[in-house]
């Protein structure tokens, strides 16, 4: 019998996920979002291709907050129910340990996660230099956008799991999701302190893009990353995660 | 022989509720133990106890000769293989390839795989989707799945629930055979006391969480010697003097028969000259074999639900 570690958990953790067609949910919301950027890139007016990457960028806020949510908790639930219907944690808690378990599940969504933050972001940057946008004078613009809808993603992607394997209905679960993601669009209305109490409103705090009104014009200008804030929202999710970890364990009877 | 199992003291509260109360289980090496108990007795809380799936509140577990820690939890269960009530599958994929993930999981080689199955006798099958499976077919994908790695040790908790039949004797000449021809050692619960009777060599019988009886199956039946059945020329008026004479004897209301509550040679006698002296014809005298039903009434004072 060969020593068992972390690589042959992830390995038994991609066999489980055979014939799942996971890739096609990121992929399906990616097209979707190409879709929808295509129209509105292309209705751009010549004088607000300066602010094309502005424009797009608080767009985004929106779609992310829509997009996201749905995405964690369909591939949360699609990660999960297998271990459910199957019935199978009794058995694995034999063979790996519930924590190990937990991480790999969520590394395993997280990837899907990824492959869509990074497409959305690669396809802004390639659409807006196909159309001629003003290249902003901080390109790191993307790298904050890929870092902050990855970072809010991977937040609600842990809750998303959590639900899905303490419930044995993931019709559950995905309510949440959905109820995280108008949850999400209402905090944006509501004052940043109150926004920043709810973790599906995070996609308009980080994002660099916003509009102000002047006279009966709406002007798009780039804002500031808010980098400590960010540093603290990753302490917190760390932090949120452990908390999930040890529910988990606590809850989840084999 | 050796013991593959020992618990001292084993005890598992929930809250103030004791679930489990100072379980000292023996598993001796080689032997396919039975575990029976009506049920929630405390049966499963006591595998999952054993597997580390459940933290006991009290006590200790020595199990393939080490003391179970957390620690080494997963180190001595390498060397286990388990099937804890329902079977557990990926119902997508077909029935080799949910035995490739278990053979990751354990680090065993995947030729392993056409030799369990072999086993399981379900090498015709293991190309088919284990949602199509049948109730006995997930059980034996299960049990091929304890199988992977050459365990010691194979727990098994309730395998034959909701089995038809054939099923349940299927599972039941698999359970028999594994000691014989692969050394490996069985614990295995049920709460059908005849079941027990055709597989286990040693029994241990748990009753809201306590052990009531351990011991060789054979000691179990030495308890079943514990009635005489009489059939006498006239059985009311045997009663009534037998009775009179301070016997423990019953009417057998249906049979109309006699029986005596003793296998003791010389109240057997005794009971043989009253009905002599009395001009009483002996027309029969059999020994009766108690059910393992029975046996447990016995024990327990209490009827099980079967």
């Amino acid at each position: 019998m060969k020593k068992t570690g972390f690589a042959s958990f992830v390995k038994a953790e991609s066999y489980k996920c055979r014939y799942r067609r996971l890739w096609l949910v990121p992929l399906g919301f990616l097209v979707i979002l190409l879709l929808w950027a295509g129209r509105v890139f292309t209705s751009l007016k010549p004088e607000e291709l300066p602010m094309g990457y502005a424009i797009t960028m608080y767009s985004l806020m929106l779609t992310n907050a829509i997009f996201i949510p749905v995405m964690a908790a369909v591939l949360a639930s699609r990660l999960c129910d297998v271990e459910i219907k199957g019935n199978t944690l009794k058995l694995l808690f034999t063979l790996e340990r519930p924590g190990t378990f937990y991480v790999i599940k969520y590394l395993s969504g997280l990837k899907y996660l990824i492959f869509f933050t990074g497409g959305e972001t690669l396809a802004v940057l390639v659409l807006g230099r196909l159309l001629h946008f003003t290249f902003p004078e901080n390109p790191s613009i993307f790298l904050f956008h890929f870092l902050s809808i990855t970072a809010v993603g991977a937040v609600i992607l842990g809750i998303q799991q959590l639900l899905s394997l303490l419930c044995d209905n993931q019709i559950l679960p995905l309510i949440a999701g959905l109820g995280g993601t108008f949850l999400g669009l209402f905090s944006m209305f509501f004052p940043k302190e109150i926004n920043m109490l709810i973790i599906w409103g995070y996609f308009s705090i980080f994002s660099q893009g916003a509009v102000a009104s002047q006279g009966d014009t709406w002007v798009y200008y780039y804002r500031d990353f808010p980098v400590e804030l960010f540093l603290g929202f990753l302490a917190a999710a760390v932090l949120l995660f452990f908390l999930e970890l040890y529910i988990f364990k606590k809850k989840r009877e084999v | 022989m050796g013991m593959i199992i020992t618990t001292k003291s084993l005890t598992k509260q929930y809250g103030k509720k004791s679930v489990i109360k100072n379980l000292n289980l023996d598993v001796p090496e080689g032997s396919v133990y039975g575990f029976l108990g009506p049920n929630g007795a405390g049966k499963s809380t006591t595998m999952k106890m054993l597997l580390g799936l459940v933290k006991p509140s009290a006590g200790s577990i020595r199990m393939i000769g080490r003391e179970l820690t957390s620690a080494n939890r997963l180190e001595i269960l390498r060397h286990t293989g388990s099937l804890i009530e329902s079977p557990s599958y990926y119902g997508h994929l077909r029935g080799r390839e949910n035995l490739q993930i278990i053979c990751r999981l354990k680090g065993t080689d995947e030729k392993e795989i056409d030799r369990v199955l072999e086993i399981v006798r379900m090498k015709n099958q293991q190309d088919k989707k284990a949602k199509n499976y049948s109730l006995g077919m997930k059980q034996r994908l299960g049990l091929a799945a304890a199988l992977l790695g050459n365990p010691k040790l194979l727990l098994l908790d309730e395998p034959t629930n909701g089995l038809d039949p054939a099923g349940i004797q299927e599972m039941r000449e698999l359970i028999c055979s594994l000691p014989r021809q692969y050394g490996i050692t069985i614990l295995v619960s049920s709460h059908l006391l005849s079941e027990m009777d055709q597989m286990a060599t040693h029994v241990g019988i748990i009753n809201h969480g306590e052990l009531i009886f351990q011991a060789p199956l054979s000691s179990l039946h030495a308890h079943s010697r514990g009635k005489m059945k009489l059939t006498t020329t006239n059985n009311p008026e045997a009663f009534a003097l037998l009775k009179k004479a301070g016997m423990e004897i019953s009417l057998d209301a249906a049979s109309g028969t006699l029986i005596l509550d003793t296998t003791e040679d010389a109240r057997i006698l005794r009971c043989g000259r009253l009905l002599f002296e009395n001009q009483i014809g002996l027309l029969r005298l059999e020994e009766l074999q108690l059910s393992l039903e029975d046996i447990f009434l016995k024990l327990t004072g209490k009827q099980v639900s079967l």
